[in-house]
């Protein structure tokens, strides 16, 4: 057991009531050593997973609790706490990190740009919230609230808790007064895979065989064109029929990013796409025609994803001509 | 956290508040009706008392039938018709077809394709639904459409890009479905040109998608028509049910207006069906003669609609032919060799499928149609469609390209499983007969899961 889960383990101990067996048997030694031993606490009523993809949504919150208690027996302290939210996990050009945008000036790390919310002490500058871990009575720990962006990527944030004065951390401590952990939340949608196409780009000399042609990255979103396997399967399949019905390649435009979440192809932070979320819509490019004449788009799409007796429409144009495929599962 | 407050409320103010609760869910549904028909850019169109008309006709030959459809849309409509649909779909387990489908091809605009390989198409997830499929169709189509059919079960005609449908106060003719299937009354829809155009893509919400949706439906103009049936074993019970309930909907649809003509037709035919259940064949289509010459007597019109006219005659004239005098005992059964094998990547495996009729001395069962399919396994999706010889076999092959055990199943339709009615009515429409397992090895030969290959049908 490593010093922090020990440190989790008691916990757990203490607030259940079993404080005096783990006095007696596991920190003995410390309490003589120290007349006065803390024990700075990270999660009491949620563990946090690193690494946990989270849905980028207004309802993508996280919740962090901080309490402190005596390791003699388990009386709440108030301890400080602070929790800072430092940035997108390095190194940011990588996708895995920055969730396939490219251009990281302004990015949101809280939702609308918000704050993390605690009670008081807000740093909106730093994203960050500092306070003591006593709540109000009968509350023994502070909670803290991250509403996670609506941008896809793995977001650091620093949790530290110091001890009262005359105490000492007891186990899991960054120093011998403190503790500290740098949690990570992977802000994304699983399991998108990427829709394959020749090179990843329109390719006049390749592309003539080709049912299918798909977007070219942009410099700022250089992927932008993953989807379920479900939607993917979807398309494949509805290009195949456009193919055989109008002798040409369904040239695909915009799907979702790597991860999915906002997709701001204007590179404002700003839901350009309102949809192309969840890796289950789809843009087609005019390549000459138009939405509305496009019928063989739209037998295409009839036969390969008919709406069930009940359900929305699966295309739908824009005045302009743009079109769209919302390829959700029936 | 939230804190709700309650008070009393008087009985009275309770009875005002229902009232008022009501007036709000009416004007609600009211005005989701109303918005219902106005999202989008799109005025929605109008489409009603489109009348078609379908004939169908015999190739001996090709032992096809042809059903030829015209449409006609009234003046007063305000909606241009895209596509014309007609139901071709079949109750069946395994996605599979039973009628030859071999020489059907699709004009699906820019190129055709065969029947065999359009419905290749149509795999998990994006298969058709569980105990459904499709009959085996070809398609003919005026200038300027496509046919095609879809995972809903329709095969559809409709305009190429860029191409006007039919406008109102048009009518169209040349659309044609060529199937081995006999006559029967299909459901038709008639589809009026509509889309959610909106201005910007962007902006589109969940609820207007659902409007258009409901648009999209409620749009549509239903009625019935001459199709394709999935009725196999032509002569057979089945066969005989079938035309009965079609004259009794025929009559309902009033295509045939005549009901002294209609209460002629019922009669006769229950009169030779009587014979039929007597076990004789024989003279069950001598009465059938009768009710042919009653037929031929009539001519399409006032009496009797040609739709209906086609669907008695030719299914009268298929029930003369394949009816038989002295009905032999049949029990089929089905194998599928070899059981299982092991072979290395790109060798061909060749496996023969078998029929025969166990209530008759294991006879072989020539001219029987099958499909033998992968259903799972590294080749999963890939199909045969096969019919027997004279001695009852159907070989296929395939190479393997994939390391991985595939399974293999036959399967065709129930119509023929005559001597089994109880197992068959407990079990529905169950239709696997047989099964095999390959093993695809990338080096050398490994040693395969022997696997139950052969059961009879339940």
């Amino acid at each position: 057991m490593n010093r922090n889960s020990l440190n989790r383990y008691l916990t757990y101990k203490v607030r259940s009531g079993f404080a005096v067996l783990f006095f007696l048997t596991g920190c003995l030694a410390l309490v003589f050593l120290s007349p006065q031993t803390a024990l700075a606490a990270g999660f009491i009523f949620r563990l946090e997973i690193p690494h946990e993809p989270s849905f980028p949504n207004n309802a993508g919150t996280k919740l962090r609790s901080f309490g402190c208690f005596s390791a003699y027996d388990g009386t709440p302290l108030n301890c400080g706490f602070s929790l800072t939210v430092t940035g997108l996990k390095s190194p940011a050009n990588d996708i895995a990190n920055n969730g396939g945008h490219v251009h990281d000036a302004n990015r949101p790390l809280v939702l609308n740009r918000g704050k993390l919310e605690y009670l008081a002490d807000q740093d909106p500058a730093r994203l960050s919230v500092r306070g003591t871990t006593l709540g109000t009575p009968p509350l023994i720990y502070a909670e803290v609230t991250h509403k996670l962006p609506e941008v896809s990527g793995k977001i650091e944030t620093v949790a530290t808790v110091t001890t009262p004065y005359g105490w000492v951390c007891a186990g899991g401590c960054f120093t011998r007064t403190s503790w500290r952990k740098i949690i990570t939340y992977d802000v994304g949608i699983r399991g998108l895979v990427k829709l394959p196409g020749p090179l990843n780009t329109e390719n006049p000399a390749t592309a003539a065989g080709d049912y299918i042609k798909v977007r070219g990255g942009t410099d700022t979103h250089p992927e932008g064109s993953f989807g379920t396997p479900f939607a993917l399967d979807a398309l494949k399949n509805i290009a195949k029929k456009y193919k055989k019905a109008r002798g040409r390649a369904l040239s695909i435009n915009d799907m979702s990013l790597p991860k999915g979440g906002l997709f701001d192809y204007r590179a404002t932070w700003k839901p350009d796409h309102n949809t192309h979320r969840r890796g289950k819509d789809g843009d087609i490019n005019q390549d000459g025609l138009r939405c509305l004449p496009d019928k063989d788009l739209r037998e295409a799409i009839d036969a390969v994803i008919k709406p069930p007796s009940k359900g929305k429409t699966r295309l739908h144009c824009e005045s302009g001509g743009r079109k769209h495929i919302d390829l959700e599962p029936f | 956290m939230y804190r709700t407050t309650w008070m009393p409320v008087h009985s009275k103010e309770k009875f005002i508040g229902k009232i008022f609760s009501l007036l709000v869910i009416v004007v609600i549904n009211l005005s989701t009706s109303l918005t219902a028909m106005a999202v989008g850019l799109i005025p929605v169109p109008t489409l009603k008392n489109v009348t078609t008309q379908a004939s169908a006709t015999y190739d001996p030959v090709k032992q096809w039938y042809s059903y030829h459809y015209s449409v006609d849309n009234p003046a007063t409509n305000t909606g241009e018709i895209w596509d014309i649909k007609v139901d071709i779909s079949r109750r069946f387990i395994g996605g599979s077809v039973r009628l030859n489908p071999n020489g059907l091809t699709i004009p699906l605009g820019a190129t055709t394709s065969t029947f065999i390989e359009e419905l290749a198409d149509y795999k998990p997830p994006l298969g058709f639904p569980l105990n459904q499929s499709v009959i085996s169709i070809g398609q003919r189509v005026p200038a300027g459409w496509a046919g095609g059919f879809g995972r809903d079960g329709y095969a559809g005609f409709h305009t190429r890009s860029n191409v006007a449908g039919i406008v109102p106060s048009a009518n169209l003719g040349g659309f044609v479905l060529i199937s081995p299937g006999l006559p029967t009354i299909r459901k038709m829809q008639i589809i009026p040109d509509w889309m959610l155009v909106v201005p910007n893509l962007d902006e589109v919400t969940e609820a207007e998608k659902q409007q258009a949706g409901d648009i999209e439906r409620k749009i549509i103009f239903h009625t019935h028509t001459l199709g394709p049936a999935g009725v196999t074993n032509f002569g057979g019970f089945s066969h005989w049910n079938l035309l009965r309930d079609d004259i009794e909907k025929a009559v309902t649809l009033g295509w045939v207006p005549d009901t002294a003509l209609a209460g002629t037709i019922r009669t006769k035919l229950a009169f030779a069906r009587k014979a039929l259940d007597a076990q004789d064949g024989t003279l069950a289509k001598s009465r059938l003669q009768t009710l042919l010459a009653t037929m031929q007597a009539v001519t399409p019109g006032q009496k009797i609609r040609r739709e209906a006219y086609d669907l008695i005659v030719l299914n009268i004239q298929s029930l003369l032919k394949h009816t038989a005098n002295t009905p032999i005992p049949f029990e089929p059964a089905y194998s599928l060799t070899p059981p299982t094998s092991t072979l290395s990547l790109g060798k061909r495996q060749t496996l023969i499928a078998r029929a025969f009729n166990v209530a008759f001395n294991n006879a072989p069962i020539p001219s029987e149609f099958f499909e033998a399919r992968i259903t799972e396994g590294p080749h999963i999706g890939m199909s045969w469609f096969l019919q027997t010889d004279a001695n009852g076999e159907a070989p296929f092959s395939y190479v393997g390209k994939k390391v991985g055990k595939d399974h293999i199943i036959i399967s065709r339709p129930l119509g023929l499983l005559k001597k089994k009615p109880v197992m068959l009515a407990f079990t529905g429409n169950l239709n696997t007969l047989a099964a095999g397992g390959l093993c695809w090895a990338d080096h050398h030969w490994v040693e395969g899961r022997r696997e139950p290959f052969w059961r009879k049908p339940r």
